[in-house]
């Protein structure tokens, strides 16, 4: 178990280092922009951009660029944004929060809403019931999400007034409230997906020869779908929640625009419009680490559920 | 992928019937002390620090923190600011400012701040020249003598800038400059105490302190800014408003959406649907106004590269634009010109009221398949009627403006027989290529004033020493002795008559040449609550809430139903 562990934690430093340099090379290499002109603004003069530009470091030779910059970041300082001087690392500390929070609202949404549909309709196979729920998941999976988002916001939030018509709501309870449309418009795809994937192996399951074992023992039919149907149908559903949360840590950029949500998703594609490269690269970094690390977790609840994958590591 | 959402925020806003936005005004005929006004951005606010701040989003919060020596009044005139009064020599060299008495900075709360005196201003100016802060608003300065040995580090203060007495600044300049007065009005002219910008250090450009009307209670990045009255203001009675408060990062439909429902109080960027929608609804039509931008839009052609180096077939692109048509696809919204120079600048004309003689100038800069299908004939990139010369690639940005106009530009275009290719880029990349010389052939062009002159529109485009081999503000690249013998005398003339035809010679020589086609000046849209009186949409600002007040009905205007500020007596 141990050389397992250290061996796929030494991967997910590897693949680390990989996205960091990759990053960096992309950033400094290919683009025909210049950030120093970006931070002196449209009008500066070719004096006060040269200048800038010596300031930052960007005048020297890419390898000493590239070694300046993973000293740092390996000290744990993401330096300080060409746009407004803010510390990367302060920038990342105030949109994490608020990202992690409706990365979890969407999570419980995709597991609350997913799982029941979707186990309803295995069970009411080929009906109305089935094809209906299949049918709103269809929708779900491939509404984008600039659509839902909106239409979510006008029906919950304009007509109805439930919910605060974007930003970030005040006091504790204010913050909830304006998370729940960002984080049900986040989730919903995923929700779509977890119904169709728990219908797909409740199915399979239910094929299964301890399903008929467990009804000849006389066990009641709740008992047999949620003991040992559903329990084994959700294996691959973890997989995925791991995954998913992992990525939607990184940032939701299109649901944090449509609701002016203060997370890393706008943080990260604000720094890319306008060319910020090192928020870019601590976004891109942290986004990295959290998909690394839920793969990593994933990996081990695998290996734990199913020492097959451990022994063939 | 914005495009696609328009529709829906149409038939959205059409079904609409929550929100109290259009609740009406209790009728109060003189000012009402108190409340909170809102508005929002599509952006953060950049910087608070004056002297670092170049963005439309960071002027508008300028306005509410900081004074300027002069100022505009109400009709882009220069007038007093902190300073009552000044005079410049008969040479044009010599500026000495008197100061208002009695201007405090913002106080922590419960003291009241320093007097302000003129060596503030010697150091707020001087601080502009520092190597090390990068300040865009140098260049606007750097005709104070002495001032660019500050900026290469020689010297550490502007012998042209010194502080007479405590009420009085003198400044001695190298040329006669007829814009200084423009440039000390200018946000980068912002008068800062120097013991706050020291102890801050980091931290001050998100926590500044200033003069102004507001001062900053909170910045939550990326969230929103609060901005408190300044109950210590100089301007008395002002302001009405006990805060402010700016929502960074809303999308222009959610905007729209949060007007309607009384969250916020002005909106002034509208997509195109929901503009159609507010100007047929008799109730939301009559909280709209239509005021002119102070810019000019276009296409400009690079004189330096194929087939943009020959004249005759930049005059055939220009004419072949259709640019009442760009005008029909954003809804009336633009204005459509043949002068550079755009309506209240010195030096703008109309084609209506050229004369014959003056027409012969401009007329590549409006819309003539006949002329332009002649000019192209006289270029040497077009035989028998067919383009000859080199593919031509033409650079725009993302946004729903520049794609409108970059497909009607390249259907005019091909109309009189030139392919276009569209390049779509992110805005520092476009900014970066065309500022190289001899990298973009032809692209989309724009100038915003920086302040009310002719110069800011012509020397900064069009002179030859505007070119450069990075960052280059003549894009063009465009460079005619003539013409720039025209622009230099101009800059030096102080006859207000005699500079204005200097600048009006130099424009028809440009519209001639055409390193530019000139298409259309653009309009601010501002849509206000009924209950939003004294706000103006600002050629400068964008908005100025300095004397907005809230016309509600008594006791009301706190939202906490707490009284208002009183008055100050």
């Amino acid at each position: 178990m141990l050389t397992f562990l250290s061996r796929r934690v030494a991967w997910a430093f590897f693949t680390l280092w990989l996205v960091v340099s990759g990053t960096f090379l992309l950033a400094y290499v290919l683009p025909s922009s210049d950030p120093a002109r970006m931070m002196a603004g449209p009008h500066a003069s070719a004096e006060v951009v040269a200048r800038i530009r010596t300031e930052l470091y960007l005048d020297r030779p890419l390898p000493e660029q590239y070694v300046r910059y993973v000293a740092r970041v390996a000290h744990g300082d993401l330096g300080h944004s060409y746009k407004n001087k803010e510390s990367v690392n302060a920038a990342i500390a105030r949109s994490l929060p608020w990202t992690a929070l409706i990365a979890a609202g969407a999570s419980v949404f995709q597991l609350l809403a997913g799982v029941p549909i979707g186990l309803l309709a295995a069970l009411r196979k080929r009906t109305a019931v089935d094809v209906g729920a299949m049918a709103l998941a269809l929708v779900g999976i491939s509404a984008p999400t600039f659509l839902t988002g909106l239409a979510i916001m006008y029906v919950l939030g304009f007509r109805l007034g439930a919910f605060p018509l974007g930003g970030l709501g005040a006091g504790g309870l204010g913050v909830l409230r304006s998370a729940v449309m960002p984080s049900l418009t986040l989730g919903i795809a995923g929700a779509a997906y977890y119904s169709r994937l728990t219908r797909g192996e409740f199915l399979d399951v239910s094929q299964q020869d301890y399903m008929r074992t467990a009804r000849a023992k006389g066990l009641s039919e709740a008992r047999v779908v949620l003991r040992h149907g559903l329990r084994n149908a959700l294996i691959p559903v973890v997989t995925f929640f791991g995954m998913d949360l992992g990525v939607m840590l990184g940032g939701a950029v299109v649901t944090e625009s449509i609701f002016a949500w203060p997370g890393m998703g706008k943080l990260a594609i604000d720094s890319v419009l306008q060319q910020d490269f090192p928020v870019m690269l601590g976004t891109v970094l942290v986004a990295s680490a959290a998909i690394v690390t839920a793969n990593l977790v994933v990996d081990l609840v695998y290996a734990w559920l199913d020492p097959r994958i451990r022994l063939g590591g | 992928m914005i495009l696609f959402l328009l529709p829906l925020t149409l038939s959205l806003s059409l079904a609409c019937t929550r929100g109290d936005g259009l609740a009406p005004a209790a009728g109060h005929s003189t000012p009402v002390y108190g409340g909170t006004f809102t508005y929002a951005d599509e952006d953060d606010i950049r910087t608070l620090d004056p002297a670092v701040g170049y963005d439309e989003v960071s002027w508008t919060a300028f306005r509410l923190i900081f004074d300027q020596l002069l100022s505009y009044d109400e009709q882009d005139h220069l007038g007093p600011g902190l300073a009552e009064s000044w005079e410049v020599s008969p040479d044009g060299l010599d500026w000495v400012f008197h100061l208002r008495h009695d201007v405090h900075f913002h106080g922590d709360g419960t003291t009241r701040g320093r007097e302000l005196v003129a060596q503030d201003v010697v150091y707020s100016w001087t601080r502009l020249f520092d190597p090390h802060l990068g300040s865009p608003g140098a260049d606007f300065y750097q005709v104070i003598d002495g001032a660019t040995d500050v900026l290469d580090g020689t010297a550490t203060s502007i012998r042209g800038l010194q502080a007479l007495d405590p009420w009085t600044v003198t400044v001695h300049l190298t040329r006669p400059d007829s814009t200084f007065a423009n440039a000390v009005a200018m946000t980068f002219g912002s008068v800062v105490p120097r013991e706050a910008v020291e102890a801050r250090g980091e931290q001050w450009s998100f926590s500044p302190v200033g003069t102004g009307p507001f001062s900053v209670a909170d910045w939550k990045l990326g969230e929103k800014t609060v901005f408190v009255a300044n109950r210590d203001y100089w301007q008395p009675g002002l302001p009405y408003l006990d805060r402010i408060v700016h929502l960074a990062n809303y999308p222009r439909p959610v905007q729209f959406l949060k007007l309607e429902a009384g969250e916020l109080d002005q909106v002034n960027r509208l997509t195109s649907p929901d503009y159609m929608w507010i100007r047929s609804d008799p109730r939301w039509s009559q909280q709209l106004s239509e005021v002119p931008s102070i810019d000019t839009y276009g296409e400009m052609m690079n004189v330096e590269l194929p087939p943009f180096d020959d004249v005759w077939f930049r005059r055939g692109v220009a004419a072949a634009i259709d640019r009442e048509k760009l005008g029909r696809l954003r809804n009336g919204r633009l204005r459509p010109t043949v002068s550079w120079l755009p309506p209240g600048i010195d030096g703008h004309v109309e084609w209506d009221e050229l004369s014959a003689e003056d027409r012969v100038h401009y007329q590549y800069q409006r819309h003539d398949v006949e002329l332009a299908k002649q000019c192209l004939d006289k270029s040497r990139y077009f035989q028998d009627g067919h383009y000859t010369g080199p593919p031509i690639t033409y650079w725009s940005l993302a946004d729903e403006a520049s794609n409108t106009t970059s497909q009607s530009v390249q259907q005019d275009l091909s109309l009189v027989g030139v392919p276009l290719a569209i390049k779509t880029t992110t805005f520092p990349t476009y900014l970066s290529a065309v500022g190289r010389p001899r990298e973009v052939q032809m692209a989309y062009t724009a100038w915003v004033m920086d302040y009310p002159d002719p110069r800011n529109f012509l020397e900064t485009i069009f002179a030859c020493d505007s070119r450069a081999q990075e960052n280059s503000q003549n894009t063009s690249f465009y460079c005619d002795p003539e013409t720039d013998e025209l622009l230099q005398a101009a800059a030096v003339e102080v006859d207000h008559d005699r500079r204005t035809a200097l600048y009006e010679q130099a424009q028809a020589r440009i519209a001639d040449a055409a390193p530019v086609a000139v298409e259309y000046h653009s309009t601010t849209i501002s849509v206000v609550r009924p209950q939003v009186k004294g706000f103006r949409v600002d050629p400068i600002w964008t908005r100025d809430m300095s004397r907005a007040w809230l016309d509600v009905p008594e006791g009301r205007a706190t939202p906490q139903g707490g009284p208002a500020t009183p008055k100050r007596p």
